[in-house]
């Protein structure tokens, strides 16, 4: 039995279907992400699971004890907001110490925890101001830690890093990461950021129009996507429909390629490739170069078909130019076929 | 930020003179001997404030205008704020309701609003306040409604009650718990503003204090508007103290309710 079921949850709004039949496991001391467009479902489907919305039907088990109609209160999770939450009047000790006070333990326990808390999330030097004094990076800190510090059976982060920027987003992730690892506490994360959910998740939810479309480990639905919707939300997938595999390539295909623009090999017309590497080959004309930083993707076309290529950017490296001829390799492991 | 220039100082004295000046010439004429046609008053005496200070209906004024005052400060809040927090966090169509509800005692006559309001406390409905302090202190109630209102309902905009709330629950709150540990805390200076006004409002209305209680009970304005056709320097020296008692009142307000709040 997982940690975490979810069985047959269903909600309406009126006439929309926020959710419907939603099947889910979480393992203990995992992190399963659900991501997904906005308007999927994903946030009402969280707040389903604080107790925060009512669903229509379907059962929510959290480690073993049916809590679907459980009070928010009393189902034992924490949950940390988009935009933090905090409550506006308390420094950070006083918002850390206040679920502790809900919960009547004693004044010489709240100031232990929350000293450890405070540690534990270097918030050492801010620990007297208030949350309008803090940045951004810091509040979401503080929300984190006032959900971590009642020891939740389970954590709910719904988008907590959306309202961040990019720098502070990157190093708060790989402290939650890192927070995860350490005390291995059990999360539901949700968000919209393929790269958040494919970093942090052990397992991830692809959920679309309120259902899974994919649900597995980041590496399955990165190399692996199980349908075309979900290879274009992944984003960055090549897709070459069954005409443009056959004129390209020589191919027969029924249904269309999905292959991820680093998959792909660049190579100076007339390389030759070792026999081991079984796949298909085609003749393209360089358009435009891109330097990603780590990546430089070449925009090559070939006929009418335009496929994105990313090359390692290695110093030293000399680049192909616009307009220049080459010749792309797509290895046959790399190759996905979009069964729907 | 930039250091303050001359031209931004001269601004805020002209505000403050301007705003000075007539309480500044109240003072004067309540101690002049005679002030006709001089900038200055031709000489300089306590008499008028010894002359009024001796006659019983000034005191009695005072203490009847606190009274009425105090006890507006103690019921309105009580009424009007737990209103307007319930229907923001909870209500949000009567929230809009309420928005044009607040204003309708501005919007009707004096005489029409403290005619109902005497058939309401003349024992129609089984209330019987006419006469008495309470049918002022009930009587300001609809009038300083919107004077809670409108700050407090800015403090609210800038707040995310609704995640505050499932924060709070979530933490293993009750909402009053919320209501009154987070929510109240932050509507605080809305909270102040109404309270400074509520006080303005009790202590210096003479027209409802007249049409609703007049004689039985006379306020400090009540008193005024007796002296007022009499003595210019007694009326001058009535209105400095009536300066000086909300000047005092407000303070005392704002330095309670902060300290309150905080705590």
């Amino acid at each position: 039995m997982s940690y975490v079921e979810i069985r047959g949850l269903s909600k309406r709004f009126d006439d929309t279907i926020v959710f419907e039949n939603i099947d889910l496991d979480v393992d203990e001391g995992t992190i399963c992400v659900l991501v997904g467009p906005s308007g999927c479902g994903k946030t009402t489907l969280l707040r389903a699971v604080a107790g925060l919305t009512n669903p229509d039907s379907g059962v929510i088990r959290i480690d073993g004890r049916d809590v679907t109609a459980v009070e928010a209160k009393h189902r034992g999770v924490g949950m940390v907001f988009q935009h933090y939450a905090l409550f506006p009047n308390m420094s950070v000790e006083q918002n850390l110490a206040f679920g502790l006070q809900q919960k009547k333990l004693s004044a010489a326990e709240i100031a232990d925890r929350v000293a450890a808390i405070i540690k534990l999330m270097g918030l050492e030097q801010r620990a007297k101001a208030r949350p309008a004094a803090l940045s951004g990076g810091q509040r979401q800190r503080v929300a984190l830690a006032r959900a971590l510090v009642l020891e939740p059976k389970l954590l709910l982060l719904d988008e907590p890093l959306s309202a961040l920027d990019a720098q502070i987003r990157k190093r708060l992730r790989d402290e939650l990461k890192r927070l995860q690892q350490e005390i291995g506490f059990t999360a539901i994360f949700v968000t919209h950021d393929q790269e958040e959910a494919m970093m942090l998740g052990d397992v991830v939810a692809i959920m679309q129009s309120g259902r899974f479309s994919q649900l597995g480990p980041p590496a399955d639905i990165y190399n692996k996507p199980a349908s075309l919707s979900v290879a274009e939300f992944i984003g960055d997938f090549n897709i070459f429909n069954p005409e443009a595999v056959s004129g390209l390539f020589g191919t027969h295909t029924d249904f269309p390629w999905a292959v991820r623009p680093e998959a792909i090999d660049l190579l100076l017309p007339g390389s030759k490739l070792p026999k081991r590497l079984a796949g298909v080959r085609a003749e393209v004309t360089i358009g435009s170069v891109q330097a990603l930083g780590a990546m430089v993707r070449y925009f090559v076309r070939a006929g009418q078909t335009s496929i994105k290529v990313d090359v390692l950017n290695k110093a030293g490296q000399q680049r192909f130019q616009p307009g220049q001829k080459a010749l792309i390799h797509i290895a046959k492991d790399s190759i996905t076929e979009m069964l729907k | 930020m930039r250091d303050r220039s001359f031209r931004d100082w001269f601004w805020i004295g002209l505000l403050v003179t301007v705003q000075l000046l007539p309480i500044l010439a109240v003072f004067l004429n309540s101690v002049a001997v005679d002030w006709a046609g001089t900038i200055l008053p031709d000489g300089y005496t306590s008499d008028h404030i010894r002359n009024i200070t001796s006659d019983p209906r000034f005191t009695q004024s005072i203490i009847n205008s606190l009274i009425v005052a105090t006890g507006s400060l103690l019921i309105t809040p009580l009424i009007c704020v737990p209103a307007i927090l319930v229907a923001y966090c909870y209500f949000p169509m009567l929230d809009k309701c309420m928005a044009v509800l607040v204003i309708l005692p501005y919007a009707v006559p004096g005489i029409v609003l403290a005619l109902g309001l005497l058939r309401i406390y003349s024992g129609n409905y089984g209330i019987v306040l006419n006469g008495t302090p309470w049918v002022l202190i009930f009587g300001y109630l609809p009038l300083a409604a919107p004077l809670y209102y409108v700050p407090i309902k800015s403090n609210l905009r800038a707040l995310r009650t609704t995640e505050i709330f499932e924060a709070g629950r979530l933490l293993g709150a009750s909402d009053f718990v919320i209501m009154w540990r987070i929510i109240l805390p932050c509507v605080k200076q809305g909270l102040i503003i109404g309270l400074v006004m509520n006080f303005t409002l009790a202590i210096s209305d003479f027209v409802y204090a007249n049409l609703l209680v007049g004689g039985h009970f006379p306020t400090l304005q009540i008193f005024m508007g007796v002296l007022n056709g009499g003595s210019g320097r007694k009326l001058s020296v009535l209105i400095t103290t009536y300066f000086i008692v909300i000047f005092v009142a407000t303070a005392i307000v704002v330095w309670v309710t902060s300290r309150r709040i905080d705590e």
